[in-house]
């Protein structure tokens, strides 16, 4: 039996008072205290009819309230008459109490209530009596008083409170005519405060063991919707013990249930084996004779205990059970219920409904989900053609399971809506851990959080969709690290770490094209270019393709008609370049490939009556007029004095040439007589020197600028076009001496070579290696490899050391071809003045070059700068000039006659401050001559062409040997001072600072 | 090696102003030198460093040669140099003498073809620091005469098949960056040269020797015929020597006449410079 802990605190408070009398007092116990009748232990004033009074009998021997003839008098208001009594009816055990509760108040109360009275009852301001016979026993309030609202403050009032007699307490007032303070005796609580009703703290029985009684029970007597898995849970008033049958539980529908017991102290959980059937009525009794309690004497309860409660009736539509998303889910890539008709239930959070080219359906999202990282939330529901649910809806489906191009969804056979509700869309990272990884999220509601890229859009313009990446746009791993494993690694990490963003359709060529700048539709003055960014884009998980293989099956983030999503809006950050690169120098070559520039349209043939073959370029006039305008434009732009040209129209160089009306139409753009082409047929006196494919390259520069010399190199050879290989790979290459005319580099010469070698599309005799360079690379190395070696012969007659190399080399900047150039003493000058990343053309996604400028060192020392102009690889490819594939209205609302998309590759700039041989561009310009690390003390001063001293001595050059190094700076200084530019004495202190250096000592390994 | 240079040099006659009394002489503090040879004949690399056998004090010495053929397709390429050089001391006189030569030769069964070849040989005395030390009771700081008597010879037979050709020598004395007396001789065709300076130093102080020679050739893409074997295609060189000497510095009536002297003879070199080609200089002497 539980002892009221205040007891002891009273108890050594009294000791210390009164030591005598409490000592002995509190050795006997706490039946020194035990009541000698009925008092009120609590009151309940709460919400509405929320009103009880409960009574303890802290005596020894239970109560029979009627025939003590107890009652409560209620006087109201002051009243000084009673103006309800109530008889008190029951038995209250020794150490027990008594609930007498208005009959409406809550269930809570009731269950606990051992009477009721439906009475008005108090409600603060009314005095309460307890009476016996006539002899007041117990009081609250103050009888002739009306205190305006309650007796009291704070929580210790008599309205809106719960009060508890204080269990120092051990008797009534008895004068219910004297001043009330509720915080004397009783302790307050907050209203509706029933926790504690029926279960007196104080009910210790004063140190008598008393026999247990069941408190309370859940669900309470007479309780009703219980649900069908519901547990039942006994309370005891103290700890107990049973034994054998000592409940029995019965129902009208399954009969008598066994349930698993768990047993506490006090209370005792029962979950019933089966649950109970759907609007059955049931009774839980507990048999008195098997359960005793714990302390003293072993006390039996006095009398059997009843309750009854009745189940909830089977619930139908939308509140019946479900199966919930994440089960049809499942953890795998294939639902465990596929096949299974299954009835689910959620929000609808993207609407994809109608007829193809929609999706054809809608994704359906489990309002609560498992919490499972593992499991998807979501489902897609095909819908056929219906189009009969809305965003935001939550809709109750049965349908079949099955899984339908690698995407799990319910096979809609009955759709029932069930209100409006809404989820939070679940934050996704990339990258992904694997290319399943967001199975966990297919078809949930979706926020990526990230700054994301905008890696590709070649397929905006035809499927509505862009690619985006996280941290950066996707390099072409080749363009930045060696082929191979280092490369196949990148290619790894590149395809997890790129997403699809798309449209809500499938449908092709859309109109409007949705994803374009400021939230807007694409136009061909709002572009969406490589680069750009967004963050935060919320919209559908699918796993869906784009309506063809060209994009086929892959993880696409849908925004638009998706839950709670807006278009997104994204961040320029790789605006269109104001103006071209400024690469400095006296004359700027161009490299630019011009997509196909074919002027004629039909009846193409390889070279001048060479085989038929198709015209690649434009359809048509009107075509071709377009694509001629934006081609000019970027020509006009540039203002080069040199372009080196690849696709062009390989039909000769008569009036009809393709490049004698890129020729015309760029006179026309200047002035007559500005630019010219080289005709080399007429100057290498063959026909079709630049070979017989449906393409070639060319030249043309400004006349007054530059003037062609030397002869003209063809190199036509088999050796290269073929690159050994059984068929012509590689366009032939053009190699142009060209003198500068006036100027600062007026007589001085170089020599361009453009180039067009085979690309990585179709295969060559030797298949791909698979190692990150795609088809036909030893085609291009092959190819590279004869180029040089043609160079070497000095094609051009000039024997000029400055070469250029430009063009379409299809091979990235680490590929093999370019390496067979930059391992044998030439500069990648992109390379060198733009850095690792950077970038011309875009494919699948991932950036390069393929379009490359190449320098001899002697040339590449005069090179000023170098630039790619991107107005080509990062604008989306719809915004070409072509009109197949486009509304009439795009056709239009596309195109404009500027430089952007003129065609698919960045051209390249080079700046070229020509100067004669051995000029120094870059001096060392150190205060003294150092050799090594030897100070000559010779004064290190500009000597001869921009050079110094220093940099004529040549002592940074690794040097085979000591004497090759000492018989070089002998013939240098011996030169200088021929020339009186040094003295004899500064020529004896180089020679001595060159043998103290040591340099050449070590040779090179 | 044997050079065409040796025999010229045996008909030099050295003149110096033995007339004046010897009141100092130079020794040897430090020095800088080397010489050596490199080649490279289509990418194949030769490479030689001469011998310093110069002893702890006095004397500089070095000496070097090399001779190498190569065969090539058709025949082979012979190349080499051969250098020596002494500065030698004594009260009397410091004796200076430098010889360097190089030689390329083809030897062609077929047509002989060269895509590249270069040779280059020098011989330097970078920088001789001496010390005049006074004889005769001249004390530092005195004031003394310097001179430099000598000559040099050159000889530069050079094929027209060879591109790149030179031949240089010189000489010099300076006391800090000053230079106080200088021979320089950029040798276009073989020829003979007298070498003569002279400068006011001091006893007890340092000054700065340094002489050089260099030569080297190149071959491009050249071809040569059978007919033409053995085909000497160069065969060039140079010798300096002299003796520095150093006299107390004459009285002041002795000076006057010794300079007056020493203009007319300096009157008439500048007018026959004016009027000869270099080529005929070796009529001078």
């Amino acid at each position: 039996m539980a002892r009221r802990t205040g007891f002891f605190d009273t108890c050594e408070f009294r000791k210390n008072a009164l030591a005598l009398i409490v000592g002995m007092a509190c050795t006997a116990g706490s039946a020194a205290f035990a009541a000698t009748d009925l008092y009120i232990s609590e009151y309940v004033e709460g919400s509405s009819n929320n009103k009880a009074v409960e009574f303890f009998n802290g005596t020894t021997a239970p109560i029979d309230l009627a025939a003590g003839g107890y009652k409560l008098q209620l006087y109201f208001n002051g009243g000084t008459t009673s103006s309800l009594t109530i008889n008190l009816i029951g038995t209250v055990p020794a150490g027990g109490t008594f609930v007498l509760a208005q009959a409406s108040a809550s269930a809570a109360i009731l269950a606990k209530a051992s009477q009721t009275n439906a009475s008005s009852w108090f409600n603060g301001d009314d005095a309460l009596v307890l009476v016996k016979g006539t002899s007041v026993v117990d009081s609250i309030g103050q009888v002739g008083v009306d205190p305006g609202t309650e007796w009291g403050a704070l929580l210790a009032s008599t309205a809106d409170n719960t009060l508890r007699r204080k269990t120092s307490v051990t008797g009534g007032d008895t004068n219910p005519f004297d001043a009330f303070d509720p915080a004397l005796e009783w302790d307050g609580f907050a209203v509706d405060s029933f926790a504690d009703l029926g279960a007196y703290a104080g009910s210790t029985g004063g140190g008598v063991d008393v026999a247990p009684v069941v408190v309370s029970t859940v669900p309470a007597n007479a309780a009703s919707d219980v649900a069908v898995n519901a547990s039942l849970i006994v309370n005891f008033s103290e700890p107990v013990n049973t034994s054998g049958g000592w409940y029995t539980l019965s129902c009208s529908s399954s009969g008598t249930k066994a349930a698993l017991v768990a047993t506490g102290a006090t209370s005792f959980t029962l979950d019933p084996l089966n649950d109970f059937v759907p609007g059955e009525a049931c009774s839980l009794s507990i048999d008195a004779s098997s359960v005793t309690d714990q302390d003293g004497a072993s006390n039996a309860m006095a009398a059997n205990y009843l309750m009854t409660f009745s189940v909830a009736a089977a619930a139908t539509g939308c509140d019946a059970p479900y199966t919930a998303a994440h089960t049809v889910q499942g953890s795998g890539a294939v639902s465990p219920l596929n096949g299974s008709v299954v009835t689910t239930q959620g929000v609808v959070v993207g609407d994809f409904q109608g007829a193809s080219p929609a999706l054809r359906g809608f994704y359906l999202q489990d309002m609560a989900g498992d919490n499972d990282p593992a499991t998807s939330d979501a489902v897609f529901v095909f819908n056929g053609g219906n189009n009969n649910v809305q965003l935001g809806q939550i809709v109750r489906v049965t349908g079949t399971v099955g899984e339908f191009q690698n995407q799990t969804q319910v096979s809609s056979s009955n759709i029932l809506q069930c209100g409006t509700g809404s989820v939070a869309p679940v934050d996704v990272m990339l990258p992904m851990a694997s290319a399943t990884d967001f199975e966990r999220y297919e078809g949930m509601l979706v926020r990526l959080p990230q700054t994301l890229y905008v890696t590709e859009q070649f397929q905006l313009g035809r499927f509505g969709q862009v690619v985006l990446s996280a941290d950066a746009r996707q390099s072409q791993p080749t363009n930045v690290v060696a082929p191979g494993a280092a490369a196949l690694a990148l290619q790894a990490q590149n395809d997890l770490s790129r997403i699809i963003l798309d449209d809500s359709t499938n449908s092709q060529n859309p109109d409007p094209i949705v994803f374009g700048g400021n939230g807007q539709p694409l136009t061909a003055t709002n572009t969406l270019r490589g680069g750009d960014t967004a963050t935060g884009i919320v919209g559908v998980m699918t796993y869906t393709w784009s309506g063809n293989a060209a994009s086929g099956n892959d993880w696409r983030v849908r925004p638009v008609d998706a839950l709670e999503a807006s278009m997104p809006t994204f961040t320029s950050a790789n605006p269109r370049p104001d103006v071209v690169p400024n690469v400095g120098g006296t004359l700027r070559v161009v490299g630019m490939n011009v997509l196909n520039y074919f002027n004629t349209f039909s009846g193409c043939t390889g070279g001048v009556g060479g085989a038929v073959m198709d015209c690649r370029g434009a359809d048509n006039a009107a075509e071709f007029a377009r694509q001629k305008a934006k081609t000019v434009a970027a020509m006009v732009t540039m203002d080069a004095d040199i372009y080196g040209l690849s696709e062009l129209q390989n039909n000769g160089y008569g009036t009809s040439s393709a490049i004698r009306n890129l020729l015309d139409a760029m006179n026309a753009a200047t002035a007559p007589g500005t630019y010219a082409f080289v005709d080399v047929d007429a100057r290498t006196g063959q026909t079709n020197a630049m070979g017989t494919d449906a393409i070639k390259v060319g030249f043309i520069y400004r006349t007054t600028k530059v003037a062609l010399v030397g002869t003209t190199g063809a190199l036509n050879s088999v050796a290269f076009q073929n690159g050994g290989d059984s068929a012509p790979r590689s366009r032939p290459a053009l190699a142009q001496a060209f003198q500068q005319l006036g100027g600062a580099g007026d007589g001085e010469r170089f020599i361009a070579v453009v180039n067009h070698l085979k690309s990585k599309g179709s295969a060559c005799d030797v298949p791909d290696a698979g190692d990150g360079q795609a088809n036909c690379n030893g085609v291009r190395v092959n190819a590279v490899n004869a180029l040089r070696s043609w160079l070497a012969t000095n094609p051009t007659g000039t024997g000029d050391p400055d070469v250029l190399v430009i063009g379409d080399l299809n091979s990235y900047a680490k590929e093999d071809p370019i390496m067979a150039f930059t391992n044998n003493s030439w500069i990648n000058l992109i390379e060198a003045h733009r850095g690792a990343y950077a970038y011309s053309y875009v494919f699948d996604g991932q950036w390069g070059y393929l379009d490359h400028a190449l320098a001899t060192p002697s040339l590449a020392a005069q090179v000023t700068d170098v630039g790619d102009w991107h107005v080509n690889a990062d604008e989306p490819s719809i915004l070409d000039y072509n009109t197949d594939f486009k509304s009439a209205g795009q056709v239009s609302s596309l195109y404009a006659a500027d430089v952007y998309r003129y065609s698919d590759h960045d051209p390249v700039i080079v700046g070229l401050n020509l100067v004669p041989a051995g000029t120094c561009t870059n001096p060392d310009l150190s205060p003294v001559v150092m050799l090594g690390n030897a100070n000559s003390g010779v004064v290190n001063r500009v000597i001869d062409k921009g050079c110094t001293i220093d940099d004529l001595i040549l002592d940074e050059q690794v040097w085979r040997s000591q004497s090759a190094f000492l018989s070089h700076v002998s013939k240098v200084s011996f030169d200088l001072l021929g020339k009186k530019k040094i003295t004899a004495a500064e020529r004896s202190k180089l020679m001595t600072a060159a043998q103290a250096s040591g340099v050449g000592l070590t040779a090179p390994l | 090696m044997k050079t065409n240079i040796k025999p010229l040099m045996t008909a030099l006659v050295l003149a110096g102003l033995g007339s004046v009394a010897q009141a100092a002489h130079f020794e040897r503090v430090d020095y800088f030198a080397a010489g050596g040879y490199s080649a490279t004949t289509n990418a194949i690399s030769v490479d030689d460093t001469v011998n310093d056998t110069s002893p702890a004090s006095g004397t500089v010495s070095l000496s070097g040669s090399r001779q190498l053929t190569q065969s090539l397709g058709n025949g082979s390429l012979t190349q080499g140099y051969s250098a020596d050089a002494a500065l030698s001391f004594s009260t009397a006189s410091t004796y200076l003498a430098m010889t360097l030569s190089q030689t390329l030769a083809a030897n062609a069964s077929g047509a002989l073809s060269v895509s590249s070849h270069q040779q280059d040989a020098f011989l330097d005395l970078s920088s001789i620091n001496l010390k005049i030390v006074g004889q005769a009771g001249e004390a530092n700081g005195s004031a003394v005469q310097v001179s430099f008597a000598g000559a040099a010879n050159a000889l530069y037979n050079v094929e027209s098949v060879v591109s790149g050709g030179y031949l240089g020598l010189g000489m010099s004395v300076s006391r800090g960056n000053t230079v106080v007396g200088e021979y320089f001789w950029d040798v276009q065709q073989s020829g003979l040269q007298s070498v003569s300076f002279n400068f006011t130093g001091t006893v007890g102080e340092q000054l700065t020797f340094s002489s050089f020679m260099l030569t080297g050739v190149m071959l491009e893409s050249a071809t040569f015929a059978q007919t033409n074997t053995p085909y000497a295609l160069v065969d060039a060189g140079a010798s300096l020597d002299g003796n520095f000497t150093i006299a107390a510095v004459p009285e002041p009536e002795t000076y006057a006449l010794l300079l007056a002297g020493l203009g007319l003879v300096g009157a008439v070199a500048r007018r026959r410079r004016v009027s000869v080609p270099k080529s005929a200089l070796s009529g001078v002497l």
